[in-house]
């Protein structure tokens, strides 16, 4: 297995008012290029700070982070991250300005000059890939929930970076909109090349999404058991494989 | 909306009918209530002689002058707060002994440093702009939301990048609620400032408009010179800084 991106014995405490609380304890992990992965767990087991140890946004105590076997130190274009709260886009621009503003700052990145035409082209493209090239002249605020997921979706795309880290990101939309997103999002996945880490405490989403599911617990975080899941796109929720799937993972998550 | 103005409108007319009367009823002299035929005609004088106008054109320029000025100042020094703790330390030092004080009580040690001319009033203005500018650019910048920071990080801005197009626009109904404290404020800081300074070759603004004309016993220019300070007071607030809500912090979903 070649190994992409690598965890090795990750530690995070935080200091609480009496003492210090482990938010993650010893995580080893191997992750593939272009792999689906979800980190699934319940809330409080760590699995958001360690997505942040990954995007850079936060620094381990001990262990090392390591992509091709070089050390991650802060954060960076090649892992994007797409947050859950709607307000992670500009109200002040319009939405193809948000996307646009990834597309600048990947170019500028790579050193790349983009004339204003192919920047407004690859950002137009990133939108219809989201379904949402007719809302380029909105403002975020007069989009709905999962529209605003979905400009937020494309954005994270136009960044280009090989590495797509999804901290709940359909966490607030209604669930008829959150399984339009999730199938929305495998498409994509599909179609081109991109390592994504999803994490959730949705089991079903897990289920749906991923081709590996790490287990978390709580106090402290730690992985209990990575369940691979093979079954084919486009999975179907009333599968008998998908329900036993999600029943032996709850088995494992609430034993 | 419509009908905001609709009413300002009726009770306008409702109080101009009222002191119309009661100057008409003879219960005080003339030269102290003069009826508003007696304002307007004045009014109507000073603009056709010129002089209302030079003196409007006076106060304008200075209070634009001393309002873009400041607002540069307090950009620098709002953003310097927000990138250096040092700077932060110090300018919210400033700020906590300059913003409760007056620009009035500043005026005899102005005068003694500076004379009593144009510069004088303008550091005046800028005095009273400053200090709560800052504080609102300051808290406007310190309370955009965390997930800017690090999207600003994830995407790799340099500060510069990120000062213009996340932290000033991210704070922009901050910035212009400054604003029009800083208008309201320096409006009035001006008026006073011209009464005290007084002219340079008859020319000190619309403050110094008025107080003129009480030496005269003018009671009709007195009231003229106050309806302009009114009007263009009004203006700015209700037309100019609305217009600037509407088209974009209003447009953006960012002010209800």
């Amino acid at each position: 297995m070649n190994s992409y991106l690598e965890l090795k014995s990750i530690n995070k405490s935080f200091e609480t008012e009496k003492r210090r609380k482990a938010a993650l304890k010893n995580i080893n992990l191997q992750i593939k290029e272009n792999e689906f992965i979800t980190i699934l767990g319940p809330s409080g087991c760590g699995k958001s700070t360690l997505l942040k140890i990954i995007a850079g946004f936060s620094r381990a105590d001990s262990g090392q982070l390591l992509k091709n076997k070089a050390q991650i130190e802060k954060a960076g274009l090649d892992r994007i991250m797409l947050f859950q709260e709607f307000e992670q886009l500009f109200p002040w621009q319009k939405v193809i300005e948000n996307v646009t503003f990834a597309v600048k700052a990947a170019a500028k990145n790579k050193k790349n000059k983009l004339s204003k035409a192919a920047i407004k082209k690859k950002a137009l493209k990133y939108l219809s890939e989201v379904k949402l090239e007719n809302y380029q002249d909105y403002y975020p605020h007069q989009l709905s929930g999962g529209m605003k997921q979905r400009v937020a979706l494309a954005r994270t795309l136009a960044a280009e970076g090989e590495i797509m880290l999804m901290d709940e990101p359909f966490g607030s939309v209604d669930s008829q909109t959150r399984q339009e997103l999730q199938q929305l999002l495998t498409q994509l996945w599909q179609e081109e090349d991109r390592t994504i880490i999803f994490v959730t405490h949705d089991i079903r989403e897990a289920v749906f999404l991923s081709e590996r599911i790490v287990l978390m617990k709580n106090e402290p975080g730690e992985i209990i058991k990575v369940v691979e899941n093979k079954m084919p796109y486009p999975r179907r929720l009333s599968s008998r494989e998908f329900n036993q799937l999600f029943e032996q993972l709850q088995g494992q998550l609430y034993n | 909306m419509g009908n905001k103005y609709h009413q300002r409108l009726i009770w306008i007319t409702v109080l101009a009918l009222i002191w119309q009367l009661t100057a008409l009823s003879g219960i005080f002299s003339e030269m102290i209530f003069p009826g508003l035929d007696h304002i307007f005609l004045a009014l109507i004088e000073s603009f056709k002689d010129g002089t209302l106008v030079k003196q409007i054109i006076f106060s304008l320029s200075i209070i634009i002058q001393g309002l873009f000025l400041a607002t540069a100042a307090a950009l620098i020094l709002a953003l310097s707060s927000y990138f250096s703790e040092s700077a932060a330390g110090l300018i919210d030092t400033l700020t906590a002994l300059a913003h409760p004080l007056p620009g009035i009580a500043l005026m005899p040690l102005i005068l003694i440093w500076f004379g009593s001319g144009r510069t004088a009033i303008l550091i005046v203005i800028i005095h009273s702009v400053l200090w709560p500018l800052i504080l609102n650019l300051s808290t406007g910048f310190n309370s955009i939301p965390d997930i800017y920071t690090l999207i600003a990080e994830n995407y790799r801005l340099n500060k510069l990048e990120f000062m213009f197009k996340i932290l000033i626009p991210a704070s922009l109904p901050y910035f212009i609620s400054g604003l029009k404290i800083a208008w309201a404020r320096s409006w009035r800081a001006l008026i006073s400032a011209e009464m005290l300074f007084g002219a340079i070759n008859s020319l000190g603004g619309l403050g110094w408009f008025i107080f003129q004309k009480r030496v005269f016993f003018d009671l009709p220019g007195v009231f003229a010179g106050i309806i302009v300070i009114i009007v263009i007071g009004v203006t700015v607030e209700d037309f100019i800084f609305k217009k600037i809500e509407i088209r974009t912090v209003k447009k953006w979903g960012m002010l209800k």
